[in-house]
């Protein structure tokens, strides 16, 4: 060991050095404790040999400059007293000694005790070398959980870039409002003409939420938009009959497409509003209901209407639910995660909620209106308790 | 989850000793009646009385547990209240589950049964 004596006793210096040196320890000398700490900040020692009263700086004084220094390694310290025994062996170990020694040491003591240094010294190298390697795995792990959050911040930037852009298509004015529970969600929705009289729109619910859910939403979005653009034709000049019809197959072809894929199912409205005709049909596949609000007369309506979620169980059939649409009329849908939210006493937010909402936005546009629902829904506070992924959608057929 | 479980001769009744039934706890209700099916014991009878909230995950493992059990077992699903009671209404799960209003009345079907 490398081991720096301190004592300002010339003679005591020698007979120490020598027997140290014998023992085939490196030995460095000092006079006090102020030569002591000299040596300490330019060199590395294991243990530290000092003797308790000293000119300058005393033993205990050192022990406290060596435990509140930093040093590469841990500095073993044997504080030696003399015969007299009036000192205080706890100030001595409150200031930072291992152990204690009575001068003049016998050789075998002196063994005794640098033995039993040097097992505490290689105990702290080890527990060094493991908070150093400790240290790497938390930086690495800190490295992935960045590039995950970087990943996630970019699929975020993706799902929200394939939501409508679009606000306004013919004399259907749309908004909507989307934020999920975690960075990314299950919820999805769009709408988009499948010829100048009929305007398809849907929103989904994939169950659960997170990265799987946020996948299958974004691939349901894909298979959607597909499957509308190959069966364009058939819509085409239909009737309220052959819609209805192409509706409850679409469905129907999901549900049976989803089972074989994935243990998730959702659930949705999938819709088609006849601007010629002024009507509104929709299948509500597990959905929560949508309200139907008439704006010119201010009436505000749930429409009561139950459907199996898609995914979930085989060979069911979808109803397609049929409703005046004329002009001034407004749609609104939303997903389940609203009533998971909580007012600002802490209470679940409810359907009386919505409905008084949508009540005071009769004559508000329908961005104003999405607004107003965010606004209730996610209260200062409390919006960042948010279990469930959130999304609302309303469709105004303007006069 | 908190699950307790009475033993009856011709069926097991699962009480469900939780406010919720969600994606964090469900899984353990699906372990629970796995065992319970690798047993014999394929006609449960599931109390979820005490249940103030079901999320969609919660509905889905309460699918798959009735597929688990298959052709050769029963489950009966009694209490169904409040929200979670409307939750089967809406995704019309009450007609794909034999639902009871009570566990005295699940007990009489699978007792005459």
């Amino acid at each position: 060991m490398k081991i720096l004596l301190v004592d300002d006793a010339l003679d005591m210096r020698l007979v120490m050095k020598r027997t140290l040196t014998l023992m085939d320890h490196q030995v460095t000398v000092a006079e006090d404790g102020a030569e002591a700490w000299e040596y300490l900040r330019n060199e590395v020692f294991q243990a530290v040999i000092t003797d308790w009263d000293m000119p300058n700086m005393n033993g205990v004084e050192l022990c406290r400059h060596i435990r509140s220094a930093t040093f590469p390694n841990y500095v073993y310290i044997i504080l030696l007293t003399g015969r007299s025994g009036k000192h205080n062996l706890i100030a001595g170990m409150d200031a930072g000694a291992d152990d204690f020694a009575t001068k003049p040491m016998e050789r075998d003591e002196m063994e005794v005790l640098l033995r039993a240094a040097e097992r505490v010294i290689s105990l702290e190298r080890r527990l060094e070398q493991q908070n150093h390697d400790l240290a790497k795995v938390n930086e690495s792990l800190e490295k992935a959980r960045d590039e995950t959050m970087r990943d996630l911040h970019h699929a975020a930037t993706l799902q929200m870039g394939i939501l409508p852009a679009q606000k306004q298509i013919g004399r259907l004015d749309f908004a909507w409002f989307f934020r999920p529970a975690q960075m990314i969600g299950g919820d999805t929705f769009n709408y988009f003409p499948m010829n100048e009289r009929l305007q398809l729109f849907y929103t989904v619910d994939v169950s659960g939420h997170g990265i799987s859910a946020a996948l299958l939403s974004m691939y349901l979005s894909n298979l959607l938009t597909s499957t509308a653009d190959q069966t364009c034709s058939q819509w085409c000049g239909g009737n309220e009959a052959s819609i209805k019809q192409n509706l409850a197959k679409m469905l129907r072809f999901f549900n049976e497409h989803l089972l074989d894929l994935t243990d998730h199912y959702f659930t949705m409205i999938l819709g088609v509003i006849d601007t010629s005709e002024h009507r509104l049909h929709f299948i509500q596949a597990g959905h929560p209901m949508p309200f139907l609000v008439d704006k010119a007369s201010g009436c505000v309506e749930e429409l009561d209407c139950t459907g199996f979620p898609v995914g979930l169980v085989p060979d069911v059939d979808y109803e397609v639910m049929s409703y005046p649409f004329p002009p001034e009329s407004r749609l609104v849908l939303f997903s389940d995660g609203l009533f998971e939210m909580l007012d600002n006493k802490g209470q679940p937010l409810l359907n009386s909620d919505l409905d008084a909402v949508l009540k005071t936005s009769v004559d508000a546009d329908a961005t104003e209106t999405v607004r107003s629902i965010r606004n209730h829904f996610l209260v200062d506070g409390y919006e960042k308790n948010q279990p469930d992924d959130l999304s609302v959608m309303v469709i105004d057929f303007k006069a | 989850m908190k699950l307790q479980t009475i033993e009856k001769d011709e069926f097991t009744i699962i009480k469900v000793e939780e406010k919720r039934i969600d994606a964090v706890n469900a899984p353990e209700l699906r372990q629970k009646i796995n065992e319970l099916s690798g047993t014999g014991q394929t006609r449960v009878i599931l109390d979820i009385s005490n249940v103030t909230f079901m999320d969609s995950s919660g509905l889905g493992v309460l699918v798959s547990i009735l597929k688990m059990l298959g052709g050769s077992g029963e489950l009966i699903i009694a209490g169904a209240n409040g929200i979670v009671s409307d939750l089967f209404k809406l995704t019309r799960m009450d007609r794909i589950f034999r639902m009871c209003d009570d566990p005295e009345s699940a007990e009489q079907i699978m007792t005459v049964a």
